[in-house]
């Protein structure tokens, strides 16, 4: 499978590439890049063919990854599309309903697949959690208490033409994405949010919030998206599930396999997460499923459900009233 | 000396027992309880008469105040008439079942010249003041989100507890202590959301989450729990522009002993402190009564923290967000 990369404005298009690397079945066919400097330069880094074009680079893959700013996603996996190639998108799916929708489509009228970009599902502990749900040794679950608390990240992520919001957009999507594929009949159907840029004042786009919400099943959960974690915070920040059942509770931390350091080089104490690898899962299912026409999960509906709270929370906060999302 | 008379000898009478026997300033000297053998273990520890109503108690004895450990519904009858005695009011939180009853409570002491005050120990217990002290020091900048977590087993004690009439459930009973905190650190709150679940959900107990935001722009949650297989558990975290701070009552046992067993190893976890909140939340009641200041947590500031406690599960049955006036 020849893979080309779309775009690492993105971070992860770097650990996604070397996941690609070490897929057997996989092969970096090159990479496009609308910012030409950085795309040859992750080229020459990664020693494969750089591309002035996007269409050079369709033609010389059967399937892309898209590490794009969030509000061109839509328009490269459109395009990509188009071209019968098949998507790895990074999350969120889009900055807006429209686009997401326009995606999906796109890639269903051409018989393509799209992923999204959701590595949680991939995590070895998350996917240790899920079993445990489906075992129902929990009991039914009633209530969920998520966080996916980061550090401010800078550069278009803070722009919100390009990334169509700041923390909540940026961190509701991952645990929203856990808990639904959690509870696989489930869909969020009301959300209450507090949206600020407590942290950073003088940005202009939110880096703090909480979502209180809850799913048609009647379970009730809330997430907290914000960049709150400081400068000397000891790690980048967390995935984390607090789930309780009739029948028990499970205290998940998807980072907490870690060792911690007190360095006196750098006067700072940092934990080291020693556990699996779980872009290394979402790239090597992408591969698998794509090979062998399987479908892929999470899929372009399970990226736009996500982003569609996302931005539930952003008319909520607006509002200062609960938002309703479907009957 | 300050005579001290305890009405309610459960769970919280034996504990105000325990630390009224090591005061400066105050003695115990008689106990109030419908349960005989309950008021019968403490007066025989403590060395003093029980008594079978709160008047033969004060006619008897002659008490300076009333210690007021009694299941919540009975707070404001015992608070009022404890006043209209001429004594002061140290009560248990949650100061009382409604606004009524509070203003009644603050009313009453105001009228008959008495303190009041409402056990908030949280404002007592060290690690929840060491945490406050950090964010006035500015040690965390400008804090954005709060955290706070209080979970437990369903009280198995008394069965008064599970009677939402009685106790107020999870909100008005266990994460009062948390909205008291939050308004003593931060100020008042601005709104409020919340969700509960509970029996009819198939829990043991009540479960609430609880979302607030507060007038200077401070964003909480707050975890409220009965609903948990075992334990208790306490967990508080402030994030702000210049740190974070994190408090995990699961992460702080000093002790953790391991015994054999006949059958199977019994596990021992503690984290001992002495004197602990309760121990200093009376202390500071009997000096201000000896001073003759106000208490920290007097009653109006307490029946603000009851307001909250109220406005969450009005949000959590209307479905709604209440603001707060
Ligand atoms: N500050 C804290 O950390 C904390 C912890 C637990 C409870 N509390 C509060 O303390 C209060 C008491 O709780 P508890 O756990 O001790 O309850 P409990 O049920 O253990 O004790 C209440 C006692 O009051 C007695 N009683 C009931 N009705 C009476 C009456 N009419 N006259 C005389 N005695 C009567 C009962 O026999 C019982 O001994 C409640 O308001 C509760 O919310 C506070």
């Amino acid at each position: 499978m020849k893979i080309g990369m779309i775009s690492f404005a993105h971070m992860h298009a770097y650990s996604y590439a070397h996941a690609l690397k070490r897929n057997p079945d996989a092969e970096l066919a090159g990479i496009t890049d609308d910012d030409p400097e950085r795309g040859r330069r992750m080229a020459e880094e990664l020693g494969i063919p750089w591309f002035e074009r996007t269409e050079e680079l369709l033609a010389a893959s059967d399937a892309v990854v898209i590490c794009s700013e969030n509000a061109k996603h839509a328009e490269y996996t459109i395009q990509a599309a188009n071209a019968g190639k098949h998507i790895l998108c990074e999350k969120p799916i889009s900055t807006n309903v429209k686009d997401a929708e326009a995606m999906i489509e796109a890639a269903e009228r051409n018989g393509v697949q799209l992923m999204i970009a959701f590595p949680c599902r991939f995590s070895t502990v998350a996917k240790r959690t899920k079993k445990l749900v489906e075992s129902g040794k929990l009991g039914k679950l009633v209530a969920i208490n998520g966080t996916n608390r980061g550090t401010m990240p800078g550069g278009w992520f803070i722009d919100r033409s390009m990334a169509g919001g700041g923390a909540v957009m940026d961190h509701t999507v991952h645990v929203m994405d856990l808990m639904r594929w959690y509870m696989p009949d489930a869909e969020v159907t009301e959300v209450y949010a507090e949206v600020d840029n407590r942290f950073h004042p003088d940005l202009d786009i939110d880096d703090s919030g909480l979502l209180t919400f809850t799913f048609d099943n009647g379970v009730i959960a809330t997430l907290d998206p914000s960049w709150s974690r400081s400068k000397s915070f000891p790690v980048w920040g967390d995935v984390t599930l607090d789930i309780l059942g009739t029948n028990g509770t499970s205290k998940v931390d998807l980072f907490k396999q870690n060792v911690l350091l007190h360095s006196d080089d750098t006067m700072k104490t940092t934990e080291n997460f020693y556990g699996d690898d779980s872009d290394q899962g979402l790239i090597d299912h992408f591969i698998d499923c794509i090979m062998h026409n399987k479908p892929v999960s999470p899929n372009g509906v399970d990226g736009l459900r996500a982003m569609e709270v996302a931005l539930a929370a952003y008319r909520s906060a607006e509002l200062q009233q609960p938002v309703t999302l479907r009957k | 000396m300050l005579k001290v008379g305890l009405v309610g000898a459960g769970g919280m009478g034996a504990v105000h027992a325990a630390a009224l026997a090591g005061m400066r300033g105050a003695k115990l000297v008689g106990v109030v309880d419908a349960r005989e053998e309950a008021a019968r273990r403490l007066v025989e520890q403590a060395g003093v008469a029980h008594y079978t109503s709160l008047d033969e108690l004060v006619s008897a004895e002659n008490p300076n105040l009333i210690d007021i450990c009694l299941p919540t519904d009975l707070h404001k009858e015992y608070a009022v008439r404890a006043a209209e005695l001429g004594k002061h009011v140290f009560c248990e939180k949650p100061m009382a079942r409604s606004s009524e009853e509070a203003q009644a409570m603050v009313e009453a002491c105001r009228k008959a010249g008495v303190k009041l005050m409402i056990g908030h120990v949280l404002r007592f217990s060290p690690e929840y003041r060491t945490a406050k002290q950090m964010v006035e020091d500015g040690r965390l900048g400008r804090v954005g989100t709060v955290r706070m977590i209080r979970e437990g087993a369903a009280p198995g004690w008394s069965a008064w507890f599970g009677d939402n009439k009685r106790s107020g459930g999870v909100l008005l009973d266990l994460a009062i202590h948390d909205m008291d905190w939050l308004r003593w650190t931060f100020g008042e709150a601005e709104r409020v959301y919340a969700k509960l679940a509970g029996t009819e959900q198939g829990l043991p107990g009540e479960h609430a989450v609880v979302s607030i935001r507060m007038k200077s722009g401070v964003i909480a949650h707050i975890t409220g729990s009965w609903a948990q297989p075992d334990g208790f558990r306490t967990f508080l975290e402030l994030a702000g522009t210049g740190g974070v701070a994190k408090f995990d009552s699961a992460d702080t046992y000093s002790i953790k002993t391991t015994l054999r067993g006949e059958e199977r190893l019994t596990h021992q976890l503690e984290s001992p402190l002495e004197p602990d909140g309760y121990f200093h939340e009376l202390q500071h009641f009997i000096d201000c009564i000896a001073s003759g200041t106000e208490p920290s947590v007097n009653g109006e500031d307490a029946a603000q923290s009851l307001e909250l406690a109220l406005a969450a599960i009005r949000s959590a049955e209307t479905g709604q967000v209440v603001f707060l006036s």
